[in-house]
């Protein structure tokens, strides 16, 4: 019974540890590539 | 009554203005317009990714915990039937993904349609980690039941090739130095191992494979107790709501890259005081910035 629990944590463990990290540097492009657009925007002339 | 029933319905269609008919090339050339704008999508994903995100999680956290501690044991296969609760919903996920794959590929070849290049960029790793998982899971559920990690059984190698054809998708996009074959070379590959997905399906059918045939079908009723069908059902629903957020996460981040790259070639050719020739010089001054 214990092997059986130890098959279905490494299961349960190694796809939500792989959906979360995909999740989290998904996060990580996204705010990055805010900060180059809003980096891009104040280095612009303002325009009359 | 009746007289006065007609005499409004008449007045009312009166009032419906002329709409083509359902299907008419200008209706389908403004909805591909609609479709193929960029900002558009991005000002859609911005309600839609936070939905989705909010969503998949709520539902994966009720679907997982259900599907790990109140959903029953298998009468034979005892407590190892959890791991259906996330294999299932992977395989699930790995042949969805495909398809988008493909038809992002027959979008980007027939249509020249500017986002499905970039979706079926950011499609790929997220469809390549689903097929993977659900071969780690299939395995580690494969060990208790059938006594092997492994077996060159219909069904695994048919996803096992599925996920090669991943990884061919993902690699031909990125290896060449002309986006533009890259993309054309993964849509013709994307369009050519949709082959595989009714293999996938139907290989439990056609071949006598260690593999189970299908619990659920459209035909005929579920095999399975609705006690672990709801948890299930759930866990699929969940699955993909967050792949649907990782892909519209990921495609959102690539236009809004592709978007300050152009910002970047313009701005660039307006200090350098040239004239620019419409987008042609715009995309090689973008090109040779993105190669830096």
């Amino acid at each position: 019974m214990n092997a059986h629990y130890t098959f279905i944590s490494i299961a349960y463990g190694v796809t939500v540890t792989a959906l979360a990290v995909q999740a989290i540097l998904c996060c990580l492009r996204l705010r990055r590539i805010r900060r180059q657009i809003r980096a891009f925007q104040s280095q612009q002339p303002q325009k009359r | 009554m009746r007289y006065f029933v007609l005499v409004y319905c008449e007045s009312r269609l009166k009032t419906i203005p002329n709409i083509p008919p359902a299907g008419s090339p200008a209706q389908r050339a403004k909805i591909m317009a609609r479709c193929a704008n960029p900002g558009q999508f991005i000002r859609v994903a911005r309600w839609l990714l936070p939905i989705l995100s909010i969503t998949s999680i709520i539902t994966l956290s009720v679907g997982l915990v259900w599907g790990l501690v109140y959903a029953p044991a298998d009468w034979q296969q005892g407590e190892t039937v959890r791991i259906m609760y996330i294999h299932v919903p992977m395989a699930l996920l790995a042949s969805i993904g495909y398809f988008l794959l493909a038809l992002c590929g027959a979008a980007s070849l027939i249509w020249r349609h500017p986002i499905a290049n970039i979706a079926a960029r950011e499609i790929g790793p997220v469809g390549a980690m689903v097929t993977a998982l659900c071969l780690i899971t299939g395995s580690l559920w494969g060990k208790p039941m059938w006594g092997t990690w492994w077996v060159w059984d219909a069904r695994l190698t048919s996803v096992l090739l599925l996920f090669f054809l991943y990884l061919g998708h993902i690699a031909l996009i990125r290896g060449f130095d002309d986006a533009q074959r890259g993309y054309r070379a993964a849509s013709i590959l994307a369009l050519a191992g949709v082959v595989d997905l009714p293999i996938i399906k139907f290989s439990v059918k056609w071949w006598n494979t260690l593999h189970q045939a299908d619990s659920i079908t459209w035909m005929h009723a579920p095999s399975m107790s609705i006690s672990m069908l709801a948890p299930l059902a759930i866990c699929m629903t969940g699955f993909l709501l967050g792949f649907a957020a990782l892909v519209t996460g990921r495609v959102k981040a690539a236009l809004l890259e592709v978007k300050l790259r152009r910002s970047r070639a313009t701005s660039l050719l307006g200090m350098s005081g040239l004239e620019t020739d419409g987008p042609g010089i715009v995309m090689r001054v973008e090109k040779a910035e993105s190669g830096r």
